[in-house]
């Protein structure tokens, strides 16, 4: 294998939900509909697509833990079978923190919380990644007890990670209760002991934060990444603050793939080779129409534009 | 008879191009101009329990997301009739989407009827606000899923199915003020699956009705054409659902039985008309039965969402036809 300081894990979210292991017979999901449903719909393949690209990690989302194990039987066994297919590590697990601002919520938190940990540590994962509140409307703006109460919540799913060998990171959607307004101030609340942040580019950008200022300034604490473009920088609060945010309502696209929108991951490069940045960096595609086409894209981008600034 | 097309034409958690967007508004708005646009008036919707998370969804998928989009369900009546859907004829609640949910709210297995109680009562309100007659209850989660959550102890697995039928009586009896049928189905995983049903019907109120499915009847190894002859008359709504599938490897005992991970065939659900199910016949039973209610037409999880609203109407278009020739002849 190369020597990297940096290497690739992608985020599998942007596939839906994958329901079955392997599929084996082509002319049944073929015969009567033609169309490509068969190329979609299995772990077999899709893992395939990954390490085809050039991927060696992939990160799961909280919410494919029982589909896994219900066609897996375990997470191990999931593992294993990525393994067989190229993918080295499965690096992290997203999850979230609804009504942590509320401390009442925390025991159901941390329960479920436990078992994303569980399941994140059974394949052998590196980081949860999670969203530390709901979403702003109907819970948002926090006052300051609700904020120390997300806190709370992050602090000690960092230290339930620790026992477990894992590492908890902050990530901060744009449509999130914490957000533009405390969005500093929160991490600072939390400890660095145990909490980290995963920078996703698209997020903190639409939020309306300067990416560059931020990595310079936290760099320290951010260790992990979600790298995504966009083309909507700085969106006004009511667009933030609506109901449902991240799915717009016509249909607008809030997400690219890197290099696909405005953002200046040269830039962004050019710092992680200044600090030494160091690990898998992940890569987040949520929304895109044609997974397939994301994957590669980035993948180019990557070897054509990152690479040749740090890697 | 009226049909009534199914928002279970769409699997929102399945994977693909594409998938992502099945959250956004604007994919079920078009859905809904495709329905009326095939000529249909009514619909069934599938929903889940309301959590935070799922309320963000723009998919109709639970009460609160409704809430979420259209401020109210008087709101989202009025959006649908403008669409020229007049009405939402059937809620379905099941007692899968209410385990699979105890993985996010934690609520205890204990607790399970109590949340599931709420659950159906919230979407019979929603119902009656929605000009509609019925509400579909699957009342328990899969067999496998019971089996792994009682370590196999098929006796805890019984009291359990008999908690699902003392909540089905409520549930029925509560909805009787409402002005709200209550009906069972029994997929092939859940515990009566099949013939089962003869049986599970005894514990029930004569306000629950059994829900005709034809797919589920024949995965489960029953003879669909006798129980439509036998339960046509108590029907207040049938489900038209069409299969191809033999179940091999009991995957109904599995914690995957829509999705089965082995066996020569893994595809449960096929467009209606597309499977192995005698349509023609069951249409003349019904007929014949004196049946008039709504048919829930479910071509489940659609490959092709456009394809399958159209098929569908094609489909009962040819199945009124075939029926009208054979009156007169």
């Amino acid at each position: 294998m190369e020597e990297r300081n940096i290497n690739y894990t992608y985020m599998t979210n942007l596939w839906g939900v994958i329901n079955y292991k392997q599929l084996t017979n082509f002319d049944e999901w073929y015969m009567g509909d033609f169309n490509s449903a068969y190329y979609y719909q299995d772990w077999d393949k899709i893992l395939r697509y990954f390490a085809g690209a050039g991927f060696k990690g992939i990160e799961l989302m909280v919410f494919s833990v029982p589909s896994i194990r219900n066609a897996f039987g375990s997470m191990k066994n999931f593992k294993e079978f990525a393994q067989e297919r190229g993918i080295e590590r499965i690096t992290g697990m997203f999850s979230h923190h609804v009504g942590s601002q509320d401390k009442n919520n925390h025991a159901a938190i941390y329960a479920y919380e436990q078992q994303a940990i569980d399941a994140l540590a059974e394949c052998d994962g590196i980081n949860l990644i999670v969203q530390p509140a709901g979403q702003y409307y109907g819970t948002g703006p926090l006052d300051e007890d609700g904020l120390k109460n997300v806190a709370e919540c992050m602090n000690t799913v960092g230290r339930m990670c620790a026992d477990k060998g894992l590492a908890v990171s902050i990530h901060n959607e744009f449509w999130c209760a914490v957000n533009k307004y405390d969005h500093e101030k929160f991490l600072e609340m939390t400890d660095p002991r145990y909490v980290f942040y995963c920078l996703d580019t698209a997020q903190v950008a639409i939020m309306g934060k300067d990416i560059l200022h931020f990595y310079d300034t936290y760099h320290d604490r951010v260790q992990y990444f979600h790298l995504k473009d966009t083309t909507y920088v700085n969106a006004p609060d009511e667009k933030r603050f609506g109901p449902g945010a991240e799915f717009d309502e016509k249909g607008g696209r809030w997400f690219w793939e890197p290099g696909g929108g405005m953002l200046d991951f040269k830039g962004l490069y050019e710092l992680m080779k200044k600090h030494h940045h160091k690990g898998w960096v992940g890569i987040e595609s949520d929304g895109t129409p044609e997974p397939l086409a994301t994957i590669l894209l980035t993948k180019n981008y990557i070897d054509t534009v990152l690479d040749p600034i740090y890697k | 008879m009226k049909p009534v097309a199914s928002y279970g034409i769409v699997n929102a958690d399945t994977s693909g191009p594409g998938a992502f967007l099945r959250a956004a508004k604007w994919y079920w708005d078009e859905l809904t101009d495709m329905f009326s646009a095939a000529g249909f008036s009514s619909v069934m919707i599938p929903m889940v329990p309301n959590t935070e998370n799922v309320s963000r969804n723009g998919a109709p998928i639970c009460t609160a997301s409704i809430r979420t989009r259209f401020g109210s369900l008087a709101g989202y009546l009025e959006y649908l009739n403008d669409k020229d859907i007049e009405n939402v004829e059937c809620i379905g609640v099941s007692g899968q989407a209410m385990y699979n949910s105890l993985f996010e709210t934690g609520l205890p297995i204990e607790r399970f009827y109590e949340g599931f109680y709420e659950y159906a009562m919230d979407a019979a309100q929603a119902l009656k606000d929605l000009k509609g007659s019925t509400l579909l209850v699957s009342p328990t989660p899969g067999k496998g899923f019971l089996l792994q959550e009682f370590a196999g102890d098929e006796e805890k697995i019984r009291n359990f199915e008999k908690e699902s039928a003392q909540c089905l009586n409520k549930i029925a009896q509560d909805c009787e003020k409402l002005g709200v049928n209550v009906a069972f189905r029994n997929e092939f995983w859940t515990t009566m699956r099949g013939t089962g049903v003869d049986e599970y019907i005894k514990l029930l109120s004569d306000k629950v009705s059994f829900a005709l499915d034809p797919a589920h009847l024949y995965m489960a190894e029953a003879d669909y054409s006798e129980y439509f002859r036998k339960y046509a008359k108590q029907s207040k709504v049938v489900c038209f659902t069409d299969t191809k599938y033999v179940d091999t490897d009991k995957a109904y005992e599995t914690i995957s039985p829509e999705f089965p991970q082995s066996g020569a065939s893994q595809r449960i659900y096929w467009d209606l008309g597309f499977g192995d199910i005698d349509f023609t016949s069951l249409f003349e039973t019904l007929k014949t039965s004196g049946f008039e209610g709504p048919v829930i037409l479910e071509p489940k999880y659609s490959l092709d969402i456009p394809k399958g609203i159209l098929r569908m109407r094609t489909f009962w278009n040819r199945l009124e036809k075939e029926y009208a020739a054979k009156e007169a002849r």
